[in-house]
């Protein structure tokens, strides 16, 4: 009996032990998105009226509709697309072709492109705005999405190229040459034979891009001064910043800019830990 | 034959020129620091060596920016770190529904900078923040402070926020590192009598520990330049409580326009980063274990 009440005591002990700390992160994580879906389907007179209202009885879109008519949210949801596909698609050409010439390549100065491919992360962002400046303006990019999607693609390539390259590594040297014997040129063996096995590579990495890129604030709010330009976060901040005591319109808009790349986030993350696992943090 | 040589570095072309353009950067960002150039006054730019250096030595608000982004770094990256530690081993546990609780948990990382800064500002807010609205119910306070507003509480807020947002990568990067951990390793030392905790000792940590070291670099300095959410919160106050270097030198040359100023700051900013990392590498040495 003794022995008995003594497991038990022990499996509720490990139960509680799991559960709580679950419990509390699941708290810590997602109340702040739940708060910000239930105000934004509440009536702006409702989310000041103290003691607060929990959940969003009666739900309404108003904030939705009333955030696409103060500011040109299609608008701002086209811009950020063209520009994190942009960036995206073109950040994948390069790296794809960068990250395979790392990993099959012994070339002098590899090593040293490496350490200052890490180097580059430590600059501050806001240091880098001048250079992009004189670039964008030598090239008359300044204030188009083009312009934004190179700076974009720029900022993406050296976590990239890193990510990719452990990928590669993981597939044998010998089916290249095997494709070349067979008479491929290297890029044909790279995107006949390599590329179909690094599907999951370079999704992976298309889509940390594409969220990074699509959560942009500072580059595109530095870079495009036009108010029809805005991305998604950049109309954010400035309908937060003409409506400063709407929080049902901001809430609104805060969903329409989180919903993509939640959807996304769900799609991948199962593989994201895997993807991580077998490559990036053992090599 | 000569195209054999050449051929590597056709290859890597896109990150030898991403690599010119940060070279590029920081000679730019030298030569500026070397500059009287405020944007405002472009006639009067000239040379003046070391000026701005001095300067800044001077200036009483870069002493406290520079305590205010220690304050930063260590308050959010060791939480960080330490929750996510915790978060991952949480997951790795078998229980019913972990996949669908690992996705909901690990999603504020794709939630952009803006909206969870916004979200965390309004749940902060003094009269209508949900955070006062819980402690007053439960009658843990009488008062509704304004988090944000007060100097002693502001940096505290900011921190939280981000701390909410970088959780999840930490997680995700610690769960991939603790499933390449071989069972036989949990099951040698089990046979060998080790409990729950000698056997996180002695198997899990050394296990992890590369990945922890460099995790915790990568994060300290990646918070040293972070400024978005102090940007999109506080806006470095109140009273320039939670005004760091970073911000500091972004407000030195978006608000002042002092460019040779802000080129000094991240100069010193940057040398100081390679310097920390530097000496961080040395004293901890990550490879030691593999």
């Amino acid at each position: 009996m003794a022995v008995r009440r003594a497991t038990f005591d022990a499996q509720a002990v490990r139960t509680l032990s799991l559960r709580l700390p679950l419990v509390l992160f699941a708290v810590f994580t997602l109340f702040p998105i739940y708060w910000l879906a239930r105000s934004s389907l509440m009536a702006e007179g409702a989310l000041v009226r103290v003691p607060l209202q929990y959940a969003p009885l009666p739900p309404g879109l108003e904030n939705y509709i009333l955030a696409f008519g103060r500011i040109d949210l299609g608008r701002a949801v086209l811009n950020s697309a063209l520009v994190s596909i942009g960036a995206c698609v073109l950040s994948l050409a390069l790296v794809l072709v960068a990250a395979y010439g790392m990993s099959r390549f012994r070339f002098r100065g590899r090593s040293l492109l490496l350490l200052l491919l890490v180097a580059t992360q430590l600059i501050p962002q806001i240091m880098l705005l001048v250079p992009l400046f004189v670039v964008l303006g030598t090239l008359g990019l300044l204030d188009t999405l083009a312009g934004v999607t190179l700076a974009e693609t720029l900022g993406t390539l050296p976590f990239s190229a890193i990510l990719l390259k452990q990928f590669l590594d993981q597939i044998t040297p010998e089916l290249d040459e095997a494709a070349m014997l067979d008479g491929c040129g290297r890029l044909q063996a790279l995107i006949l034979v390599i590329m179909p096995l690094l599907i999951p590579g370079l999704v992976a990495v298309t889509i940390f891009n594409f969220i990074t890129v699509w959560n942009g604030l500072i580059l595109p709010a530095v870079l495009l001064l036009s108010p029809e330009n805005a991305t998604l976060p950049v109309a954010l901040v400035q309908l937060a910043a003409s409506n400063s005591n709407s929080w049902g319109l901001q809430a609104a808009g805060g969903m329409l800019n989180l919903v993509p790349t939640l959807v996304l986030f769900g799609l991948i993350q199962r593989f994201l830990v895997g993807g991580l696992a077998s490559g990036a943090v053992k090599g | 034959m000569s195209s054999g040589r050449v051929q590597p570095y056709l290859f890597v072309l896109p990150l030898l020129a991403c690599v010119a353009f940060f070279i590029y950067n920081l000679a730019l960002m030298l030569f500026e620091s070397t500059q009287h150039h405020v944007l405002a006054y472009p006639l009067e730019r000239r040379f003046s060596g070391f000026e701005n250096y001095v300067r800044i030595l001077q200036d009483p608000m870069t002493r406290q920016s520079l305590i205010n982004s220690l304050v930063w770094v260590f308050g959010t990256t060791l939480p960080t770190f330490v929750l996510g530690l915790g978060l991952a081993l949480l997951l790795n546990q078998v229980f019913f529904g972990r996949g669908l609780y690992r996705a909901l948990v690990l999603s504020p990382w794709a939630i952009s900078g803006v909206v969870g800064a916004f979200a965390w500002a309004w749940m902060l807010n003094g009269p209508f923040g949900v955070l006062n609205d819980a402690l007053v119910r439960i009658g843990l306070l009488h008062t509704r402070p304004a988090w944000l507003a007060l100097p002693e509480t502001a940096m505290l807020g900011v921190v939280i926020s981000s701390v909410w947002r970088g959780l999840p990568f930490f997680a995700i990067t610690y769960l991939a590192a603790l499933q390449t951990i071989s069972r036989e390793l949990y099951e040698a030392a089990a046979i060998d009598g080790a409990g729950v905790a000698s056997r996180f000792r002695y198997v899990t940590l050394p296990m992890l520990r590369n990945v922890l070291v460099i995790t915790l670099l990568v994060r300290a300095l990646w918070s040293f330049n972070f400024i978005e959410n102090i940007f999109l919160m506080t806006y470095g106050g109140p009273a320039n409580a939670t005004t760091t270097w970073s911000f500091y030198l972004f407000q030195m040359f978006f608000d002042a326009g002092d460019l040779g100023y802000a080129a000094a700051m991240g100069m010193l900013l940057f040398v100081g980063l390679v310097a920390f990392a530097a000496v961080y590498l040395r004293v901890i040495r990550p490879a030691e274990v593999t």
